[in-house]
């Protein structure tokens, strides 16, 4: 048994008890009319701004959406038990919040931002980030000019991404989506481990709280969560708290981009969180549009993305960014970035949907997964003639650049002439050539689970799939072929793979290529 | 069934600047408060105010028996005119929204007190004077026995409210707790 003196608990509660202000102050309030589906009627509340925190006596609390006439329409952020008609409601003058600090980091919050993970409380100095705040304006943002390395060869070589992008990953259910997302996330330990961490932000909407506890979990066994943040609104919170958990996951990924460093935030997914959103609306009677979302579901997706951003190096011009929190103004840093990578489920496909051709619009390019690539063993599953970045091409480093220029033309050629494959011996040398290059590469590109790529392995083995290196190695021995060149150079040609790393693709390094491959490839020829 | 405050608010309104013209305010909002007080103790005459199974001729017949004589002639009238416009289920909401209509006339502001023990006259007297003092209106104050706030009151003027409870002092020390 614990020995705890009486005398000492009730100093403590004492201590505490004494910091308590007992004065009764003038509190504006309503009373509830109506209560149901998570949605609150009330009447009175005169004063309250729209997005504020109201609460009820019971505790819980609810944020004001709906200004109207003669009543107010919120949302409620908990349990409607206990709130009856009648009851009366609270102002709190509040927005609502999170707070966040560095001891968020590795912790798995909800969208209030209070710990779920049972480690207790966010330890440190932390800050309140609004959870809706608006985009920082033209000035403050600067073109996207780093790389995200997300460790996959098909996305770092022809759908590169970079830092303050915002890059969709779309396709049907069981194709991969989460998993490229969760991929992107481990692959981010290499820049922790060399002391220039990218923060990662993975917000679940809607998800199976088991899914939620297996993606911790595979974040855990990749040494990723020293670095990440899990938001999670599960299918059994309430739709409010899912349509919200993507703002929260934007306001924590803002506190480390206007701290100066880079953040990566993964939205899973956006269209469970368009589906919630439209249950609230309709739920407080607003009218319903297209598939019965609501008139500014588009504004819900562009706000939100909106947000990630590559801030002004500029220290001066990062310090007059608008709308920053009071607590974090003298905390700014120039050069920070917020690279979304928002995720959205198809049925069957069809992009042409109202909320996947919405979210296209918003962002700068997509990664598109197809369920036919996924079945037949094309893992990553994506679909390289639809999938595009629009800005990224400028975060390449150089020699990624150089090397991987060609490959998606080859592989554009290659799938015009694929359905030819079958005549064999029949074709003339070149389209030989061209789809049996096509074939290796796709071998090249394919990529288990959970093992991320560096980007100067990357180069490495992309330079010699496109220069015909491959030609003497049977398709079906591609990817141990590519492994051995990978340990050969690791072993061998260290100085290479640095300078590959660096950008730098000289005589030299290619030289060394040619040779490693042409002696790799020597034993196949028998 | 509730009726919009734009309905009710209309009838209410020219149902006061008609009293006013005709000098009846007074007699009028006896009957109106007559009506709330009628409505908020018997809930069958708002279930049959508002049925849509009873025809309009019966429930300005039924509704005549109940008020005639006792009222003044603008509200009777006014009964009447509801009936025919098939209003008669605002009745108590328009009623409501007279009072209120009323009250800002005469510059009465409502306030209502809430304790965990029946007031003596002093101490409401006190609430009274301290409500005028910090509205600067004449006022109207309702008392309400409510024994789980324990001790302590809880002043309510219209949407802002005074907590001094000990039920909200213990849940706020139960919060800081936490």
């Amino acid at each position: 048994m614990l020995d705890v003196r009486p005398d000492e608990v009730s100093a403590i509660l004492r201590e505490q008890l004494s910091n308590f202000k007992s004065e009764a102050e003038l509190e504006e309030v309503g009373t509830v009319l109506q209560i149901g589906d998570g949605v609150a009627r009330i009447y009175g509340l005169s004063g309250v701004q729209a997005g504020e925190l109201i609460e009820f006596e019971n505790g819980v609390e609810a944020m004001a959406l709906n200004l109207e006439e003669d009543n107010v329409g919120a949302v409620l952020l908990g349990d409607s038990a206990g709130i009856t008609e009648g009851a009366t409601v609270k102002r709190t003058k509040r927005i609502a919040s999170v707070k966040v600090g560095e001891g968020i980091v590795g912790r798995v919050v909800n969208m209030l931002g209070q710990p779920i993970d049972g480690k207790g409380p966010i330890e440190g100095e932390t800050f309140e980030m609004p959870i809706e705040r608006k985009a920082p304006g033209v000035l403050f943002r600067q073109p996207v000019n780093e790389p995200l390395q997300t460790g996959i060869k098909a996305i770092d070589a022809m759908i590169p991404i970079g830092r303050g992008q915002r890059e969709l990953i779309i396709g049907d259910r069981q194709t991969g989506k989460s998993a490229i997302a969760i991929d992107a996330i481990i692959n981010q330990k290499e820049f922790y481990d060399k002391g220039e961490p990218v923060f990662c932000v993975y917000v679940a909407v809607g998800q199976k709280a088991s899914t939620v506890a297996g993606i911790v979990q595979a974040l855990e066994k990749g040494g990723a969560m020293p670095y990440t943040v899990v938001v999670s609104a599960a299918a059994s919170d309430p739709t409010p708290m899912q349509f919200y958990a993507p703002f929260t996951g934007a306001a924590v990924g803002e506190y480390f981009r206007d701290t100066g460093r880079p953040a990566l935030v993964v939205y899973d997914d956006l269209s469970k969180q368009a589906v919630a959103y439209r249950e609230v609306s309709l739920l407080l009677r607003r009218p319903p549009g297209r598939e019965a979302y609501p008139g500014d579901v588009f504004y819900l997706h562009s706000r939100l993305l909106e947000r990630a951003c590559k801030v002004n190096a500029n220290q001066d011009i990062a310090k007059e960014m608008n709308d920053l929190p009071d607590s974090l103004k003298d905390k700014v840093k120039g050069g920070g970035s917020l690279t979304a990578l928002p995720i959205i489920e198809t049925q069957g496909g069809d992009v042409s949907a109202y909320i996947p051709t919405n979210v296209i619009s918003i962002t700068d390019g997509q990664i598109f997964l197809e369920s036919n690539l996924f079945n037949s063993g094309i893992r990553p599953a994506i679909n390289v003639g639809l999938s595009v970045s629009r800005v990224g091409g400028n975060a390449q480093i150089k020699s990624m650049k150089k090397v991987a220029g060609t490959l998606k033309l080859d592989q554009a050629q290659f799938r015009e002439l694929e359905a030819f494959a079958k005549f064999g011996s029949d074709l003339d040398d070149t389209t030989r050539l061209t789809i049996e290059r096509g074939q290796k590469n796709v071998e090249i590109l394919k990529q288990p689970q959970y093992s991320p790529v560096a980007v100067e392995e990357q180069v490495a083995i992309v330079y010699i799939s496109t220069n015909g290196l491959l030609d003497d190695v049977p398709v079906d021995k591609v990817r141990e072929f590519e492994t051995t060149l990978i340990d050969t150079l690791k072993a061998s040609h260290k100085s290479t793979l640095e300078a590959l790393g660096a950008g730098k693709l000289t005589e030299e390094a290619t030289t060394v290529l040619r040779q490693v491959a042409k002696d790799l490839s020597a034993k196949y020829l028998a | 069934m509730a009726y919009s405050s734009r309905v009710t608010s209309r009838y209410a309104k020219s149902v006061l600047e008609l009293a006013e013209e005709t000098k009846v305010l007074d007699p009028v909002k006896d009957d109106m408060a007559g009506i709330v007080n009628l409505c908020e103790s018997n809930v069958d005459v708002v279930l049959f105010l508002n049925s849509p199974i009873i025809a309009h001729e019966t429930k300005e017949k039924i509704l005549s028996t109940i008020f005639s004589g006792k009222v003044n002639e603008l509200t009777s009238k006014f009964i009447t005119l509801l009936t025919k416009k098939g209003r008669e289920g605002a009745l108590f909401e328009i009623a409501k929204n007279f009072l209120e209509l009323y009250n800002i006339k005469k510059g009465v502001q409502k306030a209502t007190v809430y304790t965990a023990v029946k007031l003596d006259s002093k101490l409401k007297a006190s609430f009274e004077d301290l409500v005028a003092k910090s509205m600067n209106k004449k006022v109207d104050l309702k008392e309400e026995v409510k024994e789980d706030l324990l001790g302590g009151f809880v002043l309510r003027i219209e949407d802002q409210q005074i907590d001094s409870s000990v039920k909200s002092k213990l849940q706020d020390i139960k919060k800081s707790l936490n």
